[in-house]
């Protein structure tokens, strides 16, 4: 069975991802056919297709804000504060993450990579699916984790590129559409079942509505992908059935053959939106909302999310296999 | 036949709904059953269901953030610097649920739920809050307003504020209702990308293209889940009439064709593509970009936009006219 892997956007809670991806990849034995990704679930997914999860965990469990991110006060000092091209850096992090470990020769044989970043020249969606991509693979997961306003986004052949989660947080439906999968493992962090957690001031409001923003993404797009797979799977039903009843009531085999093939032709022409069958999805989020979405990074609380992600991954596959 | 006008959230940029309002509403004189419509898409709504037009041209013309907001100095941290009283009594003077009924349209938007996260649709008339502090609430914004606190409702006391925040184009939604056709006024990007790029040099100038593309991208979303529902049902209304022409009619044997016949009626009486709703959906766009930010509201720039909208919904009715 072709399966897939998608992971939305994460924002600081990519420890989440990566320890459940882990567990998916070791303890569940899986292989994946095709990986998708979403802004900061791009770092995840390019570890994975890289075959170097383990070597994400570890920077995990190690890294600090520092070394993600960092005031860039030569740009600000340079534009001054309202001209620069971004308030901070994460210059850190491509040099400690991302630089030493991602290319596209690391790549792992028969993994399709695939995500989207937002062309701001040309105010397009770009997707980028590797092998194959004209822009180097280093030079794309950059251009996804290039928050804007937060960090400068990347300027390549003249266009301004930044962080596809602009357009699409969770393009989960085009995914499906595009490729042959069958199984799609969905790992992000919104929660399943949302707290009562009402905002004390003004700046706790702020912060929850922002977080409910970026939880939203995830959970609509895994709701909305369910229409064209219920749809897709009557559709093959309805087809089957009626082959069947062909079959079943024309005794004339020549006639069956010819009645079966104006069949075909009919469904074929009809321009049913999804040709494909339906994808069993099996979303891998935590039960309750994770503290933090816009916190800090710290070892601790990585560790503590890695241990998180694994838990809930491992409980999704006991659910699957039973 | 359920007639649906429906509104993004567009910010400053709404005022291109209002002048495609005038020549819809005004010059067509044409009538919808429900107006939906999220943040100020969600107020343009409300005054077109309750047959307040003229009241909201007049609104647009002189808006201005002391028309919307003044400065809460009761209780800033809690609830944020700004408050929307003036707003809400605007709103409150020409917005009620008994000109709804008189008017017989219903008015419906959403609100995100701070507490909990989930978004909250309003259905009018009949929904259990009032309704200017719920339209009021469909404009707070989180951290400068207060959201909208219901303290009747138990335990759980939700804090609503704009809607945008979840889902600025709830075509979806409205997909979900009885509407067989959906006039939807988009104040958003142009559909055609632009053929000069451009660069974007500070942060403040990024700032304000990202959130127009997020803008522009929940219009597309919402627009391709539309179609594809569209084509969906358009698919399944070829099949069945087909089938029986072009494959029952070709089978000699009367038994036998009666017996096919029979058996497909079964396939079709328990799928449920028989029961896909996909309304007609006609969306209105910018046909040039609108130049200034979001949250600019200069009257200038308002009233351009509000021409733009005016012109491009004559072209819009035109055209589809012609091809009529």
């Amino acid at each position: 069975m072709k399966t897939g892997l998608f992971l939305p956007t994460l924002v600081s809670l990519g420890p989440y991802a990566a320890g459940a991806v882990q567990a998916l990849l070791q303890d569940g034995g899986l292989t994946f056919d095709v990986i998708g990704a979403s802004s900061g679930g791009v770092i995840t997914g390019a570890f994975a297709a890289t075959g170097q999860i383990d070597q994400l965990v570890e920077i995990w469990r190690s890294w600090e804000n520092r070394d993600i991110m960092a005031v860039d006060w030569r740009a600000l000092l340079r534009g001054g504060i309202f001209w620069a091209p971004s308030l901070m850096t994460n210059e850190p992090e491509h040099r400690t993450g991302l630089d030493p470990y991602i290319s596209d020769a690391k790549l792992l044989p028969g993994v399709r990579f695939r995500f989207h970043v937002s062309n701001l020249s040309a105010g397009t969606e770009e997707i980028l699916e590797y092998p194959g991509a004209e822009m180097p693979l280093l030079t794309a997961v950059h251009t996804a984790v290039a928050v804007p306003v937060l960090f400068p986004i990347v300027t390549y052949q003249g266009v301004q590129l930044a962080d596809g989660a602009i357009l699409n947080g969770c393009p989960l439906a085009q995914l499906m559409l595009d490729t042959d999968i069958e199984r799609l493992y969905v790992v992000g962090v919104a929660p399943q079942l949302p707290l009562y957690k009402p905002g004390r001031n003004a700046p706790g409001i702020l912060r929850t509505a922002l977080e409910w923003n970026q939880y939203s993404e995830t959970t609509a797009a895994i709701a909305q992908a369910h229409t064209p797979n219920t749809l897709s799977h009557t559709w093959q039903a309805d087809r089957q059935a009626i082959t069947q009843i062909i079959r079943e009531c024309v005794a004339d085999k020549a006639l069956q053959v010819e009645l079966l093939c104006q069949v075909e032709r009919i469904y074929g022409e009809s321009g049913f939106p999804w040709q494909r069958p339906s994808v069993e999805i099996i979303p891998i989020l935590p039960s309750e909302q994770l503290d933090g979405l816009f916190g800090d990074f710290q070892p601790a609380r990585s560790r503590a999310l890695l241990d998180r992600g694994r838990e809930d991954a491992l409980r999704a596959l006991h659910n699957q296999q039973s | 036949m359920k007639r649906a006008l429906l509104f993004n959230s567009g910010l400053a940029w709404a005022a291109y709904q209002v002048g495609a309002l005038r020549h819809l509403i005004i010059d067509r004189e044409m009538r919808f059953d429900l107006c939906a419509g999220t943040g100020l898409g969600a107020i343009n709504a409300a005054f077109v269901a309750c047959q307040e037009v003229e009241a909201l041209a007049v609104f647009w013309e002189r808006l201005s953030w002391r028309q919307l907001a003044r400065l809460n100095w009761r209780s800033p941290w809690r609830g944020g610097p700004l408050q929307l009283k003036p707003l809400r009594k605007f709103i409150s003077q020409h917005i009620t649920e008994d000109k709804l009924r008189q008017a017989g349209t219903q008015l419906l938007f959403n609100c995100l739920d701070v507490a909990n996260g989930r978004e909250q649709i309003f259905l009018y008339p009949g929904a259990n809050v009032p309704l200017a502090d719920a339209l009021a609430a469909a404009v707070t914004l989180p951290g400068l307003t207060p959201p909208l606190e219901q303290h009747n409702s138990g335990a759980d006391r939700p804090q609503w504020v704009d809607g945008t925040l979840v889902n600025s184009f709830i075509l979806p939604t409205l997909l979900q209702l009885p509407v067989t056709e959906v006039w939807a006024v988009a104040a958003t990007l142009p559909q055609l990308a632009s053929n000069s790029p451009r660069l974007y040099p500070h942060w403040r100038a990024i700032a304000g293209r990202a959130l127009q593309l997020n803008q522009a991208q929940d219009v597309q979303l919402g627009l391709a889940a539309a179609q594809q529902l569209v084509a969906a049902a358009a698919a399944h209304q070829h099949v069945s009439r087909l089938l029986p022409e072009q494959v029952v009619e070709r089978i000699p044997d009367a038994a036998t064709k009666a017996i096919v016949q029979q058996r497909l009626s079964q396939v079709y009486g328990q799928s449920m593509f028989p029961c896909l709703h996909a309304p007609t959906v006609h969306c209105l766009t910018p046909s040039q970009e609108l130049t200034y930010p979001l949250w600019r509201f200069r009257a200038s720039d308002l009233r351009a936009a509000q021409a733009l909208g005016y012109a491009d919904a004559q072209a819009f009715i035109s055209g589809l006219r012609n091809s009529e």
